[in-house]
């Protein structure tokens, strides 16, 4: 069953898509995540913070 | 000069709640490529005209160049990341990257066209999954959906293929 859940709709909508976005940008930079030796260590198992981010996001949401 | 950084859990933790915003007031996931795929199609208007565009069988399906929600996320995005860099005192325009130039030296041009090969790589195969590290990675294994976790165990095992290929075991930077 899938429950209508989009509150917003034009005008606000689209205002919600730039202030969302510019939140995740934040998080994203402030985690580290836009640093690209972060990620590139990642893959060397060097440097788990990309891990470190991802792991509570998926769980923290349900 | 290194940003501020948060704790990647409480960040993490903040993704997560933003995410359950976004699905229940806006009925999205939070996810990149589309708005990418859409700026690519505006860029190909001036060479197919809008009519041409719009016609493009994979445009059509899911990406017809607009400023709608997924074209206003990604210029949030942007907007986001550099109010951090600039509150937090570290933005700069730079190319430069330590693990890079260990490896490969300081040249401008070598690192920007890896850059853009390696972003033309990365969106390619975004586009070919139907999502990106945001979409899949993040989106999609909140939600337990298999694609996300097989989309991000597949990215895994191809980045430390890819990163002992180009940077070999002993790359220290």
């Amino acid at each position: 069953m899938a429950l209508p859940l989009a509150f917003l709709t034009g005008p606000e909508l689209l205002g919600a898509a730039v202030l969302f976005g510019a939140l995740f940008g934040f998080l994203l930079h402030r985690g580290g995540l836009t640093d690209f030796d972060v990620i590139v260590r990642l893959f060397q198992f060097r440097d788990f913070t990309v891990l470190k981010v991802m792991l509570p996001s998926s769980t923290s949401s349900r | 000069m290194k940003t501020p950084r948060w704790n990647p859990y409480l960040v993490g933790a903040l993704i997560g709640l933003l995410s359950v915003l976004t699905f229940s007031l806006a009925n999205k996931p939070l996810g990149m490529s589309t708005g990418l795929a859409q700026a690519a199609g505006a860029c190909a208007v001036p060479f197919l005209g809008a009519e041409g565009v719009a016609q493009n069988t994979y445009w059509a399906k899911s990406a017809i160049p607009a400023w709608d929600y997924s074209t206003l996320f990604l210029v949030g995005t942007m907007l986001g990341a550099f109010l951090s860099a600039v509150l937090g005192g570290a933005f700069q325009f730079t190319v430069d990257s330590s693990v890079w130039r260990a490896r490969f030296g300081t040249s401008k041009p070598k690192r920007l066209i890896a850059a853009f090969v390696g972003g033309f790589l990365a969106l390619y195969g975004a586009r070919l999954a139907d999502g990106c590290t945001s979409g899949h990675g993040i989106s999609g294994c909140l939600q337990l959906a298999v694609s996300g976790w097989l989309f991000f165990i597949v990215m895994f095992a191809s980045g430390i293929l890819t990163a002992r290929l180009l940077y070999g075991r002993s790359t220290q930077a």
